[in-house]
């Protein structure tokens, strides 16, 4: 996927994407650790509520405390607590209930409900205490001094047993103020009883008293006695009445607002607690999650930054470990070694041209070695030639000149014996001797030329050059009785036309030496055609040539009968021609069934003549 | 002694007509009752030297001179064919050519030529070149082919 790239972009593409994975593994715990602090978050605000429902609960029985106080003691700041504690519960409660309003509604509504009905109790709290601290006192003390006047009054005419009377009911009504003064101070309803026992005791016996005195006067102070005696009885029922109003107020309906809004704290607190327990098992089931995703999460991204690390420094290295190798097989001189295809222009593609440079300059290499060892193979060829050659000149030419020598020898001795008849006779010899010399000599100057004049190359038409090669040689061939057939028509040559012409004349000096058919002779000439090649056959009807002669019949001075006429050299000539113009000359025979001469001109291109 | 000067065959293998030739006159100008039979190439003397061996006649040529230059079997292979016979290795062979190269004498040497001999150019060296191969092989002739034949037969 990356092998499009060039080498410089695959690695900045590999950071990139290591880059993008790693940025992708943040984002994906960011997100993870978001929704752990969500969580966090709720269970913040659930604590701070819990909180705020446990401190209500203790400011709850705080506020309690503080009005029992005031409601017994009747001190002023406990009151104020008691609206201090509101204000700051009421203030705590807005602040902080965006949540579970319905809780919080109920405890305000009963925390107001609570503190109007602290406010009546201090209102019916202050008319008892005017009540009792005011005006029993003031009845209680004029009752006293009234009666202490009658008791003054009746003193002198009363009789001791009178007198210790009247001093009882005094005491009584005193004892009346103390139980009246005792109720209030300990709220016990047993000295109400007390006190309403001594009131109604002391008008019992005044009305006694009453009945029984005579004087206006003395009447007087027992009828204002008994006046405020009623009145003290009236204001006390009614300091009492007011004492159980408010005693009711906080004892029943304050206490009842008090458990009623502790009852919804505790309420709110448990089912936050419940909450609580959700959240908490939640976030552990998500903690628990979070983990195993981020461990996942890292695992896949490690995976993917593996995945692409290794593929993309696949996609370096591979092609490098190839050309690697490749440059390896180079170096050892490899024309073979194959170049793997890379078309990207960078660094690795240029590696890869010089490679197939180095390829074409190794093959290049190769083939001028190969030139070499061919070369140096025609020059040993060519050498061995040479020697052959010399050796077969050198025996040749020699041989001549023995026999002329020793034709000589033999005159002169014929002669010093008088045989003057015999010597003048081997005279003949010694000519013939030195007449073959001499055209052997012109053979070998001729096959010298070889290649000299055949630099002259012309279009040749076959065809006419055979018509006159055989209008030329019709005596000949009739004295021989020869009959030559032409097989077909003949293709253009390009080759020097008398050296064409001189091979022709070998090849039938050489039928008409050798290959002479008692039956009649003939001589078929053809040509074909190969794919490069033009072939052209001499076709005789002779006694054919053995197979282990085929190839010395074209040595230089090879000859398959000595007693012919003949130096042997027109083969070895005619070889030498076919060589020079690329071609080459063969025989196909069988002994006894004639003999086929072959000669192969290579094809030419128009643009090489 | 005289008898067995008659039996003296010599086999000459020579191609050129001139070469044989003079080769017959000097021979029989130093030697004249040495029989010559002349052939002028390779397979026909080895084809004659087989004929009158063969058929129980047990003959062999007295010696044999060998031109190398020779159509069909050339000297080396005439050399070969002869040395290569249990029956006929012990025929003494000249090899008597215009060649000089070493190449020939070489081959002729380790085919088992008995002496190699080239044709010298001046006529007198040519008569006493003769003169020397038959009175050397005149000589060895007992020693060396008669017993050893006898031994075979």
């Amino acid at each position: 996927m990356f092998k499009k790239l060039k080498l410089k972009n695959r690695i900045y593409i590999g950071f990139i994407i290591v880059g993008l994975i790693a940025i992708g593994m943040v984002v994906v715990s960011g997100i993870i650790l978001g929704y752990a602090n969500n969580n966090f978050n709720y269970f913040v605000q659930f604590s701070k509520n819990s909180h705020l429902a446990v401190s209500i609960s203790r400011d709850i029985a705080e506020i309690q405390r503080h009005a029992l106080t005031y409601t017994h003691e009747g001190h002023q700041s406990a009151a104020n607590q008691v609206h201090e504690i509101h204000q700051r519960i009421s203030l705590q409660i807005k602040q902080q209930s965006q949540q579970d309003t319905k809780h919080f509604q109920d405890i305000i509504k009963h925390l107001d409900t609570y503190v109007k009905t602290f406010s009546q109790l201090q209102q019916q709290r202050t008319q008892q205490f005017a009540l009792v601290h005011t005006e029993i006192r003031v009845l209680a003390s004029e009752a006293e001094s009234h009666f202490r006047q009658y008791i003054e009054q009746v003193s002198a005419v009363e009789n001791n047993e009178n007198q210790i009377n009247n001093l009882r009911i005094l005491n009584t009504l005193l004892l009346i103020e103390k139980y009246a003064m005792r109720y209030f101070d300990s709220l016990d309803s047993k000295d109400v009883v007390f006190t309403k026992t001594a009131i109604s005791n002391v008008k019992n016996n005044l009305q006694t008293l009453k009945k029984q005195t005579f004087r206006k006067p003395t009447s007087e102070h027992i009828l204002q006695t008994i006046a405020y005696m009623n009145n003290y009885e009236l204001v006390f029922l009614e300091a009492v009445q007011r004492t159980r109003g408010y005693l009711f107020l906080i004892n029943v309906v304050m206490s009842a607002e008090a458990y009623e809004i502790i009852y919804h704290s505790k309420l709110m607190a448990l089912e936050l607690e419940q909450e609580m327990n959700m959240i908490e098992q939640s976030a552990l089931s998500l903690m628990q999650r979070v983990i195993v995703i981020m461990v996942w999460s890292s695992i896949i991204f490690l995976f993917l930054i593996a995945v692409f690390s290794i593929l993309i420094s696949r996609s370096i290295t591979n092609p490098i470990v190839n050309l690697t190798s490749t440059f390896m097989a180079l170096s050892k001189g490899s024309h073979q070694a194959k170049i793997p295809a890379y078309e990207i222009q960078d660094e690795i593609g240029a590696l890869t041209e010089a490679a197939v440079v180095f390829k074409a300059k190794n093959r290049q290499t190769e083939e001028l070695l190969a030139q070499s060892k061919q070369l140096s193979r025609d020059l040993e060829r060519s050498n061995d030639e040479l020697e052959q050659f010399v050796y077969t000149v050198s025996h040749d030419l020699k041989s001549p000149l023995v026999t002329s020598m020793g034709f000589i020898g033999i005159i002169q001795k014929l002669a010093a014996a008088g045989k003057m008849e015999q010597a003048v006779d081997k005279l003949d010899r010694v000519v013939n001797s030195n007449r073959r010399m001499g055209q052997l000599i012109n053979d070998l100057l001729e096959l010298s030329r070889v290649g000299r004049i055949d630099i002259d190359k012309e279009t040749i038409d076959l065809n006419k050059l055979l018509e006159s090669f055989h209008a030329n040689h019709v005596n000949q061939l009739t004295d021989s009785s020869v009959t030559m057939i032409f097989d077909s028509s003949f293709p253009t040559l390009y080759a020097n036309e008398s050296r064409i012409l001189q091979i022709f004349e070998n090849l039938l000096g050489n039928a008409l030496k050798y290959a002479i058919n008692p039956n009649g002779s003939i001589i078929n000439i053809g040509a074909s055609e190969t794919e490069g090649s033009q072939l052209i056959y001499f076709k005789d009807n002779g006694v054919g040539i053995a197979k282990e002669y085929h190839k010395k019949i074209f040595g230089l001075f090879y000859r398959l009968n000595n007693e012919m006429e003949g130096t042997g050299i027109g083969l070895a000539v005619a070889a030498k021609v076919m060589k020079f113009y690329n071609g080459s000359i063969w025989v196909e025979s069988e002994p006894n069934n004639g003999a086929t001469f072959w000669l192969k001109f290579p094809k030419i291109n128009e643009e090489e003549k | 002694m005289s008898k067995e000067k008659n039996n003296r065959t010599l086999l000459l293998v020579e191609d050129n007509e001139d070469h044989a030739e003079i080769t017959q006159f000097y021979i029989k100008e130093h030697a004249a009752d040495i029989d010559i039979i002349w052939l002028n190439d390779g397979k026909a003397a080895i084809d004659h030297i087989l004929e009158i061996n063969g058929n129980g006649k047990g003959l062999y040529p007295w010696l044999i001179l060998l031109d190398i230059k020779l159509p069909k079997y050339d000297g080396h292979e005439v050399l070969l064919r002869l040395k290569s016979n249990q029956a006929l290795k012990e025929i003494p062979v000249v090899m008597f050519t215009t060649s000089n190269s070493n190449q020939d004498i070489e081959t002729a040497l380790k085919g088992g030529a008995n002496s190699y001999i080239q044709k010298p150019i001046e006529p007198d060296e040519f008569a006493s070149a003769i003169n020397k191969i038959i009175d050397y092989w005149s000589l060895n002739q007992h020693g060396i082919i008669v017993d050893s034949l006898n031994s075979h037969a």
